[in-house]
Parts: structure tokens; sequence; C-alpha cells
């Protein structure tokens, strides 16, 4: 499936072309500070990075940027080398997995993933939905409304609402919340299987012993800037540590 | 992936999950209607026993519970989508932004539309005001004035579902903007009841009504994808 023109325009600059995702000059202004500051980065299909900052640093601005719920001030995202919008287009190849369940508690977890697989236009959506839950374990719980499941069943019904539609984009903002020790071994094999079929992951987590062990690169942030790019090399609590040591000051509105 | 997402099949999906959650919780019915009940009887209890001084409060007391109710269930719905921000999910899906929207003003128009159907028997008999001669017409304006309701109510509880005091904030917004809905509704009621004089008849207030409820439709519908990007 490829962008169309009326979501996509052809890119101004070039390097951003062999990226599933890249971002040029991006900045995000609030009323009196910058969340994001002249960001440019890539995220490239197939590889897993590791979104890594302290708070405020600007992760979830990033992700909100990218999944198109949020505009940037300036700069722009290409996607697949092209000028992204956020059109439908778009929207249909990003998978966006929040800090919260993103789920209905009223509905079955069936029913939640047949209602999001037909805002994605999935038809015959049932083998691959019981072939989903299956696979994150709710197998014997997808027939329960999910207001009884615990905070750790739901982020895995998350998991599967984000994986349904086979996305190349998959944004993780704290994918691991709630989850045990066996669900995060779970949700980071089913990062490493989409990674392998050539998505591209972006994932902001604090958990970095859990993110080390499934991250190829990383792109780490500090008051909105970027403090690292590059792959992930051996242990990635040092490289966090010795990248934010050196982090610029909080940019604020109307500084010279 | 062959995968599309159509208009219609997006609209039907989202008003079959939110009557779904609502059959199954009766969470914004039971509100909305307990609410229509209380104001009935206040209201009741505040007129005479004479049924021809209580024809002449119907229109304003019918209107009233409508609006109040009204703006109750459009903020109970949009609180079950902020609960556990789902609302975002639906609008990241390449599902037509404008469909959703649609759905939504629909889903409030049919629980507006359900208390109309509860209070307004109700007033008639509590107040022993025969209406049958009247009742299509009062209908179709009710109908009128929830659909203006639905549309104008439902976009501002999309902006202002993760506002702080959204329930406040959300009826401070409406109500200014429903005032000629309103008025059209209450003139248009009271010119069926025979209470003013019209020479015009009930066409000026049913023309006033359909342009709103068509305006401020389209209107939302067009400027929706740029109420939902932060």
């Amino acid at each position: 499936m490829t962008t169309t023109p009326a979501t996509a325009t052809p890119a101004s600059t070039a390097p951003g072309a062999a990226a599933t995702l890249a971002v040029r000059g991006l900045g995000r202004a609030y009323d009196d500070h910058y969340a994001l500051v002249g960001l440019d980065a890539e995220f490239p299909a197939g590889t897993v990075t590791a979104l890594l900052g302290p708070n405020g640093a600007g992760k979830s601005t990033l992700i909100g940027i990218l999944s198109s719920r949020q505009s940037p001030s300036e700069g722009q995202v290409l996607f697949e080398g092209r000028r992204a919008h956020g059109g439908p287009a778009m929207r249909r190849r990003i998978g966006y997995v929040g800090h919260r369940t993103m789920v209905y508690g009223e509905l079955t977890a069936r029913e939640n993933l047949r209602f999001f697989a037909q805002l994605f236009g999935i038809g015959d959506a049932d083998a691959r939905i019981d072939a989903l839950l299956d696979r994150v374990g709710l197998a014997r719980d997808k027939d329960r409304p999910v207001e009884g499941f615990s905070r750790g069943m739901a982020q895995r019904l998350t998991l599967a609402r984000a994986l349904l539609p086979e996305p190349s984009v998959l944004l993780l903002d704290e994918p691991l919340t709630g989850l045990d020790q066996a669900g995060v071994a779970l949700a980071l094999e089913l990062f490493g299987s989409a990674r392998d079929r050539g998505a591209a992951l972006i994932m902001a987590s604090h958990d970095l012993a859990a993110t080390e062990k499934v991250a190829d690169r990383a792109l780490i942030l500090a008051n909105g800037r970027k403090c690292y790019e590059g792959p992930v090399q051996g242990d990635l609590a040092g490289l966090y540590a010795q990248a934010i040591a050196g982090e610029l000051p909080a940019p604020v509105k109307g500084a010279a | 992936m062959s995968d599309q997402t159509s208009y219609l099949g997006v609209v039907k999906a989202v008003l079959l999950k939110d009557l779904r959650i609502e059959l199954r919780s009766k969470e914004t019915l039971a509100t909305m209607g307990l609410f229509g009940l209380v104001m009935t009887f206040v209201l009741a209890f505040g007129f005479t026993a004479d049924p021809a001084t209580n024809r002449k409060v119907i229109p304003g007391a019918l209107w009233t519970a409508l609006l109040f109710a009204g703006v109750l269930g459009v903020g109970r719905t949009f609180a079950r989508e902020a609960k556990d921000d789902a609302f975002t999910a639906m609008i990241l899906s390449p599902a037509p932004r404008s469909a959703i929207l649609l759905a939504k003003m629909v889903v409030n128009l049919l629980l507006s539309l359900s208390i109309v159907a509860l209070v307004t028997p109700l007033f008639a008999v509590i107040l022993q005001v025969d209406l049958t001669g009247e009742l299509a017409g009062i209908l179709g304006l009710l109908f009128l004035g929830a659909t203006g309701f639905a549309v104008v109510g439902t976009p501002l509880a999309v902006m202002a579902v993760n506002a702080r005091f959204a329930e406040v904030l959300l009826p401070m917004v409406v109500f200014p903007m429903v005032t000629p809905v309103l008025i059209g509704g209450v003139s248009g009621t009271a010119v069926l009841l025979g209470l003013v004089f019209a020479p015009d008849g009930l066409a000026p207030w049913v023309q006033g009504m359909v342009a709103f409820d068509v305006a401020f439709g389209v209107g939302a519908l067009f400027l929706f994808e740029k109420m939902v990007t932060e």
C-alpha cells in the first residue's frame, strides 16, 4: 500500500527518504515553553528505536506528532520520504499504544477488536482477531467485558488492538505499563516480530532493562532537544546517563 | 492489505458500538431519564391545577426539560470515551473523522428523542393538557430541536472532553449557542397550541430551525478534523 497524493507530498529533503518515518526541524511550542526544538531524527524500517529521556523531555509530544494527534509548530514529518499530513492512508499504517488502555470497558475483548477492525476497514477480521487474542494470552477471556480485566490483561488487549492492522509503524508510549514479567516478555516478543516483518517501532519507556532487550537504536531527548541518536551497543542505561549528562538548558519561549 | 474504510461502514460501526454500550450500561439513558422525570414533577408542582393555564406553560417546560436532559446526555456519552481514552484510538484510525462525529451526533439525537418520548406524554398527563391534536407537530419540532442540540453539543463535547471542569464548561458553552433553536422550538410550540398570534403560521420557526440544524451540522462535519488535532 502506498500513501496517496492527497495525504503526502514529495519531501523537499532527501535524507529521510530511506526511513519509514523521519522528522526534520521538528518543533512544538506551548504557551510558555518549547516541548521540542529543531529535532531531526529517523526511524528506519525493521528497527526498534528506544525513545528515552527524563520526564518532560518531549517524548510524548514527539509520539503525539508522529501519530497525527498533535500538530507541530514547525518542521515536518516524513513518511516513506514524503511529507506526511496525518491523513487516512498514513493513519491506516500506524499502530498506537498510549498511556491509557484506549479500549471500551463495557465491550468484550473480541468486540473491542471487531470495532477497531471495522474502523480500519479490515474485512473478515474474526480469524485474525482470534489469532491475536490467542497470541496475547486472552483466548479464554475474549468474550468477557474488559472492565473485569486486570490492568495487565487490558494492556495485553491494547497491544492486540495496536497490532491488529499489521502496522508498518508502531508508536509505543509506555507500552509495558501494568504488565507482569510474563506480559513484558510477551510484549517484547510481539515487538520483535513486528520489527522482523519490517515495521518501524518507536518505544518510549522508563523500563531501560526491558527496552534494552529489543531496541536496536536509541533517540535520547532532554528538554526538547536531541542528546543522542544512533545504535544501541551494550548498556542502554549507561548510554542514557552519558547522553543526558551533557543536556542543554530548557528552552524558554521568547528567550534569545 | 486491500482493506478499505467506508464512510457509512464507520457511521454504522460507531453507532452500533455506542448503542450496544448504552444498552448494557443504561448509564446515560438512566441519568437523562431520571433527570427528565424529576424535572417534570418539579415543574408540575409549580403549576396550577387549571389545565388552561398549564397549556400556556407547556412550551417552556417541555423545552427546558429537553435542554437540560440533552446536555447531560452529551456530556455522559463523551465522559465514557474519555475514561480510558478510547476516543483517541478511534480518531487515530483511518476512519473518516467526520463519519465518527456524524455517528456520535446520531447517538446523541437518539438519546434526546428517547427522553422526548418519555417526557412529552408525562407532561400532558400530569398537567392534564390534551395534546393529541398537536402531538405530531410538537414531536416534529422536538425532533428539529434535538437535532440542533446534537449538532452543536456533540462537537463541543469532543472539545471539552479533556478539559478541566468539563461538566460545568459544556452547558456554559452549549446553552448560548442553542438559543436560536430553543427560541424557535418554544415559539413554534406556542403557535401550534394556539397561544400566540402568528399570521405566518409555523413555517418561519420550522425554516429557522432547519437552517440552524443544516448550517451547524455541515459546519461541524467540515471542521471536525481540525477540532481533534491538538
